[in-house]
């Protein structure tokens, strides 16, 4: 018998790649001619085979054990909950509070799905602010401090415009957080309703037309002047609520 | 932020792989009590993460985060014992090269030998290998992943996973010649 060749690194490397069926059909022909010639390399391929079916076959499965699913699960749920700023909770349970009122439900199935998420986290922010002492974070009827006031807290200052000769005083301003950025949300009223107006930055630079509807108990006017969206939510009527729109809109 | 969205992402991409998460952890843990830790870990940090999944691969995706997470929590109980390679490479060829002379063509009692290992044996053997070659070996041989998966997993180029799987192997086999003649 002749002396078999030393197996070269290079097909030691290929043989594993050929047991595991990584090989283009090529090099597999090429190797399993090299094998056929190699009675080293057919052993050692052999070898690999019974390796690799030992370890299949012996080497028990691991089993996740009951406990730590539960575990997992507890700890993801607390993930969860810290995750979640508090006054998004506060604001969850007035939302729960209102859904008695069969007004949600009304609302979700009319509200187009792709809108509903920040439509809800507008909400969210006008009733928490509803709710909290103050609806604004700067009190000020003067939009020369109203506009100062966001810059350095976030990266975009709104658009402020005086309504006053028009009956709707500005009340302030405060930040809201939708899809997990800062914007910017003013104040206004009109007699004792509240108007929360916020501004999201657009990524495409689209302009969507003034559109209202109920949301909740609440009036939603929307539209765009193609950098910027305009949210206004209040509990004012949907007339006048758009009449603040075009005067906001139309303020030089 | 749909935190339902995010759960309904979490039960698809990750729950299906939870055994293969576990496996991998045990392996490169060693530890059953360490496992149980860094899987908990690894789902939440998966958790954190599932939004920027794409789509390929959840298992790969979820195997890498396994990985890292096991290797940061071993770096922070003890330094992991990772031997250099370049090191082992010598005697790894030294063995290779051993295997081919004692090679017989016809008969092969060798593979009968290695077919006849208890699980035990096995798993102490997979248990010390140095943790690169462990996990290649682990992710190949047991758990059935792909080279181009495993390299995803490992960060190492495919021609890195191809030598410390064949280095794993052949140190497996090799201890199994030995502890039996």
């Amino acid at each position: 018998m002749a002396p078999s060749r030393p197996s070269t690194e290079r097909s030691d490397l290929l043989l594993h790649a050929y047991l595991d069926g990584e090989l283009d059909v090529s090099t597999t022909v090429e190797l399993e001619r090299t094998i056929a010639s190699d009675p080293a390399l057919a052993n050692k391929a052999n070898n690999v085979i019974a390796l690799q079916k030992v370890l299949r076959e012996k080497v028990p499965r691991e089993q996740l054990p009951p406990y730590l699913k539960s575990r997992i699960e507890a700890a993801l749920g607390k993930q969860r909950a810290r995750s979640r700023p508090s006054w998004m909770l506060m604001a969850a349970s007035v939302v729960a509070a209102i859904a008695l009122s069969s007004m949600t439900t009304r609302v979700l199935l009319q509200a187009p799905p792709t809108s509903t998420p920040l439509a809800n986290e507008l909400i969210d922010g006008h009733m928490r602010s509803l709710a909290a002492s103050q609806p604004t974070d700067v009190v000020s009827s003067d939009r020369h401090v109203v506009k100062p006031w966001f810059n350095g807290k976030i990266l975009q200052s709104p658009r402020v415009v005086d309504l006053a000769k028009d009956e709707f005083p500005l009340v302030g301003g405060r930040i809201d957080v939708v899809n997990k950025v800062a914007v910017p949300t003013l104040v206004y009223s009109r007699r004792r309703h509240i108007i929360s107006l916020t501004a999201v930055a657009l990524a495409h630079g689209e302009t969507v037309p003034v559109s209202t509807r109920p949301a909740n108990g609440f009036n939603m006017v929307s539209w765009s002047n193609g950098d910027t969206t305009y949210w206004a939510i209040s509990d004012l009527n949907e007339n006048e609520l758009n009449s603040f729109a075009k005067l906001f809109q139309n303020a030089p | 932020m749909g935190t339902q969205e995010q759960n309904a992402k979490f039960a698809a991409v990750v729950t299906p792989h939870l055994e293969d998460a576990y496996t991998l952890a045990r392996w490169l843990t060693r530890s059953r009590a360490d496992a149980d830790d860094v899987l908990q870990e690894a789902c939440i940090r998966a958790l954190g993460a599932i939004e920027q999944h794409t789509g390929a691969s959840p298992r790969a995706w979820l195997l890498a985060i396994v990985r890292n997470t096991a290797y940061t929590w071993l770096n922070g109980k003890r330094a992991a014992q990772l031997v250099n390679i370049d090191d082992l490479a010598e005697r790894d060829r030294i063995q290779v090269d051993r295997g081919g002379e004692q090679a017989e063509a016809a008969v092969d009692p060798e593979s009968e030998m290695i077919a006849h290992a208890e699980a035990k044996q096995l798993e102490a053997l997979i248990a010390g290998l140095p943790s690169e070659f462990r996990e290649t070996l682990v992710l190949r041989d047991l758990q059935g992943l792909g080279y181009r998966e495993i390299a995803e997993i490992t960060g190492s180029p495919i021609g890195t996973v191809m030598s410390r799987l064949a280095r794993a192997r052949h140190r497996l086999i090799a201890a199994l010649k030995e502890s039996n003649s």
